[in-house]
C-alpha cells in the first residue's frame, strides 16, 4: 500500500511536471514570437526615425555629409551614413544609408533603409511660377496634369483639376464659398521654392574644360543666335542672322555636358531634337540678351506620348522671356508644339504680338506643349472673345520629367527623395 | 476474509476510481490547454507571418532600383479597394538580398470567398492571396478571417482625407497613407469542456491594425 501510493505520487509529478514543462515551452514560443516582431518593429521605427533626421538635416543643410554613429534612441541606437553617389555623369545625387538596432546593449535586431536623393529639379514642374497675379485664375474646366507648384496663391474659380501634387506657399484663394477646386494628386500649402538669382551653374557646365576639351558650346556674343535641330540629330546653327550656316551633329555642339548657352545674346530655336539637351540665353550686366525666341515649333524626333521609352529630352532656360516668335510657321491653324522643359527666371512663357496675332484663316490657334513651365510670373499668350487673338493653351505633362530632366537644368537647391527602400 | 476484505475493496475501489476520474480530468485538462496554447501560437506566428510579408510589401510601393525604369512614380497604385490592391514595385532579388532588379513588378493582394475553405471548421477563414505579375495566385490558409484597406490621401482636406473605395483611377495618384487591417482566427474550433470559465469564444485569434502605413515613394514627387 505505502509503495504504492508513492508510486502513484511519483506518477502523478511526472505528469504534471511534463505537462506544465509542455505548456510553458508553448507559452515561452508565443512570448518570444511576439517579443521577436515587437524588437523588430522597434529596430524599424528607430531606422525610420534615423533616416528622418538625417532628410531633415540635408533639407536644412544641403551640404551635410556627416552622418550619425551610434545614436542612442528609443532604447536602441541608429547609424547613418550620407555621401554622393554617381549615376552616369551626373555625381549630385545623394544615398543615405541607416541602419537601427534594439535592443540599444544587446542588440539582436536590425533593419535598414537605403534612400536615393537627386536635386530637386524645376523640370519636374507641369507648372511653376514665383509670383501669381491675382487676376489670373484657375476655373471649371481647366486641367493641370503634373506637379504644380506657386510660391504665392493658387487663384481658383470653380472646380479646376489638378491631376499632380500640388502644392503653394499662401494656400488656396477661392472666388466662392462653393469652388471645390480637385486636388487628385495631394495638396500642401506651406511649401516654399525658391527661384534661383543666377543661372552660373548652367553657364559653368558650358565653359568646362576637362583635359583641354571643352564640355559643353558657350559663347558671349550681343548678337542673336540661330538653333535649328534636325531630325538626323544634327544641329544647324549660325552666330547671327546674317552669318553662315553651319551643320554638325547635336553631340558634337553640345559637348559631353549637352549644354549650349548663349551669353549677352537672344537665342532661336526650332526643328526636331534627336537626342538631348538644354539650350539657354543667358542675359548679363552689359548687354539686354537672355530671350529665348521659338521661331517655329520644337518637338522631339520620338514622342514621348506614343513612345513613352523615348529618350529626347529638351530644357530651354531664358534669363527673361521665353516668347514666340510672330511667324507664318507659328501662326497657322496647327498652332505652335513645343516638346520640353521651359525655365524662364526673370519671366515667363509668352507669345510675340499675342493681342493682335492671328492665323490667317482666322481659326484659334493653340501651344500645344509638352512638357512643363517653370517661370517668375505667367504671361499673357492670347486674348478671349469671338475670335479671339494670340494662342490658346493646350498642355500636356511629360511624365519622363518626374524621374529624369533636361541636362543640367536649373535645381531648387535642395534635394528631393527618389526612391525610398526599406 | 468476511465483511472486512468486502469493505476494503469497496473503499479501494473507492479510491482507485476517484484517483482515475482525477487523472482523466487532468489529462483532459491539460490537452486542452495544451491545444488551446498551441492553437494561440499558430495564430500568433501566422499574423506575425502575414504582417512581416505585407509590410515587407507595401512599403516598397513604388520603389524600383532604377527609378527611371518607373515612368510615372504617381501610378505606382494600380487599383485600391477595401479588399483589394494592386500596386507597382521592384520585388526583392532574394530573401538576403532587398535590393531589387531594376524590373518593375505588378503584385496584387486580395482575399477569397470563404466558401473556398469550406473545408475547414471555421466559417469565416479565407485565402489572402499574392499575385506577382499576374502569374497564378499564391495563398496559404493562415486563418485569416479579415483583410480591410483605407486610403487617405493629402489632399488638403480638413479633417477628412479618407478616400472612397475603390479608389477613382483619377485618384490613385492622391493616395499618401493606408489603413491596414488584418484578423487571423484559428482554423479550428476549440471544443472547450474543461476550461470554459475562462474563454468565451471558441476561435482563438488576433488582430493586427496598421494605422497610417507610407510608402515613402508615393509622395515623393
Amino acid at each position: 500500500m505505502g509503495r504504492n501510493s508513492i508510486y502513484l505520487a511519483i506518477g502523478f509529478t511526472i505528469t504534471c511536471l511534463l505537462s506544465g514543462m509542455n505548456l510553458s515551452r508553448v507559452s515561452v514560443d508565443a512570448f518570444s514570437n511576439a517579443i521577436n516582431y515587437e524588437e523588430m518593429s522597434m529596430a524599424h521605427n528607430i531606422v525610420q526615425a534615423g533616416t528622418n533626421f538625417a532628410c531633415n538635416q540635408l533639407f536644412l543643410t544641403p551640404n551635410w555629409r556627416d552622418g550619425y554613429t551610434n545614436v542612442p534612441f528609443a532604447g536602441g541606437k541608429f547609424t547613418t551614413s550620407v555621401g554622393f553617389v554617381v549615376r552616369g555623369r551626373d555625381s549630385s545625387w545623394i544615398q543615405i544609408v541607416s541602419t537601427g538596432y534594439y535592443p540599444a546593449d544587446r542588440p539582436v535586431d536590425s533593419a535598414t533603409i537605403k534612400i536615393l536623393l537627386q536635386p530637386s529639379l524645376f523640370s519636374k514642374f507641369a507648372y511653376f511660377s514665383n509670383t501669381d497675379p491675382g487676376t489670373i485664375v484657375w476655373t471649371t474646366g481647366d486641367t493641370v496634369w503634373g506637379p504644380y507648384h506657386t510660391n504665392t496663391k493658387i487663384y481658383t474659380n470653380g472646380n479646376p483639376v489638378f491631376n499632380g501634387k500640388t502644392t503653394t506657399y499662401q494656400g488656396i484663394s477661392k472666388s466662392n464659398n462653393s469652388d471645390k477646386p480637385q486636388f487628385n494628386g495631394g495638396y500642401e500649402s506651406g511649401v516654399y521654392i525658391t527661384m534661383p538669382s543666377d543661372l552660373s551653374s548652367l553657364k559653368g557646365k558650358a565653359q568646362q574644360k576637362i583635359s583641354g576639351v571643352t564640355q559643353g558650346f558657350y559663347l558671349n556674343t550681343k548678337r542673336d543666335f540661330y538653333l535649328n535641330f534636325n531630325a538626323n540629330g544634327t544641329v544647324t546653327y549660325r552666330a547671327d542672322s546674317v552669318a553662315g550656316w553651319t551643320t554638325t551633329t547635336l553631340s558634337a555642339f553640345a559637348g559631353p555636358n549637352q549644354v549650349v548657352v548663349i551669353d549677352g545674346g537672344n537665342l532661336h530655336i526650332k526643328g526636331t531634337l534627336n537626342g538631348q539637351v538644354t539650350v539657354a540665353a543667358l542675359s548679363n550686366s552689359t548687354t539686354k540678351g537672355g530671350t529665348v525666341w521659338v521661331d517655329s515649333s520644337v518637338a522631339y524626333n520620338t514622342n514621348p506620348l506614343t513612345v513613352p521609352t523615348s529618350t529626347d529630352l529638351l530644357g530651354v532656360v531664358a534669363t527673361n522671356y521665353i516668347e514666340i516668335k510672330d511667324t507664318t510657321y507659328n501662326n497657322t491653324a496647327a498652332g505652335v508644339t513645343i516638346q520640353g522643359a521651359l525655365f524662364s527666371m526673370n519671366d515667363g512663357l509668352t507669345a510675340e504680338n499675342y493681342d493682335t496675332r492671328k492665323a490667317p484663316s482666322g481659326q484659334t490657334m493653340s501651344i500645344h506643349l509638352l512638357g512643363g513651365v517653370s517661370q517668375q510670373s505667367r504671361q499673357p499668350v492670347g486674348t478671349v472673345g469671338s475670335p479671339g487673338t494670340g494662342f490658346k493653351k493646350s498642355y500636356n505633362y511629360d511624365t519622363r520629367m518626374l524621374v529624369t530632366a533636361p541636362p543640367s537644368f536649373p535645381t531648387t537647391g535642395a534635394y528631393e527623395i527618389l526612391e525610398w527602400l526599406e | 476474509m468476511g465483511s472486512q476484505v468486502i469493505l476494503d475493496l469497496i473503499a479501494s475501489s473507492l479510491t482507485f476510481g476517484t484517483l482515475l476520474l482525477m487523472a482523466i480530468r487532468l489529462n483532459g485538462g491539460v490537452s486542452e490547454s495544451s491545444q488551446m496554447y498551441n492553437g494561440d501560437l499558430l495564430v500568433q506566428s501566422n499574423i506575425t507571418t502575414v504582417i512581416n510579408m505585407i509590410e515587407t510589401d507595401f512599403r516598397r510601393i513604388g520603389y524600383c532600383a532604377n527609378p527611371a525604369n518607373l515612368p510615372d512614380p504617381t501610378k505606382a497604385i494600380v487599383y485600391a479597394s477595401d479588399t483589394a490592391i494592386t500596386f507597382q514595385t521592384d520585388l526583392p532579388i532574394s530573401s538576403t538580398n532587398m535590393n531589387g532588379d531594376s524590373v518593375i513588378d505588378v503584385v496584387k493582394y486580395y482575399v477569397g470567398s470563404t466558401s473556398e475553405l469550406s473545408m475547414t471548421p471555421n466559417p469565416r477563414d479565407r485565402i489572402l492571396y499574392r499575385v506577382v505579375n499576374n502569374k497564378p495566385p499564391k495563398g496559404a490558409n493562415l486563418g485569416v478571417t479579415q483583410f480591410s484597406l483605407v486610403y487617405f490621401a493629402g489632399n488638403g482636406t480638413p479633417f477628412d482625407d479618407t478616400l472612397k473605395t475603390p479608389v477613382p483611377t483619377a485618384q490613385l495618384g492622391a493616395i499618401s497613407a493606408m489603413q491596414i487591417t488584418i484578423q487571423v482566427e484559428n482554423m479550428a474550433a476549440q471544443t472547450l469542456r474543461y476550461n470554459t470559465a475562462k474563454f468565451d469564444n471558441q476561435y482563438s485569434n488576433a488582430f493586427w491594425r496598421q494605422v497610417r502605413l507610407v510608402s515613402r515613394n508615393l509622395q515623393n514627387r
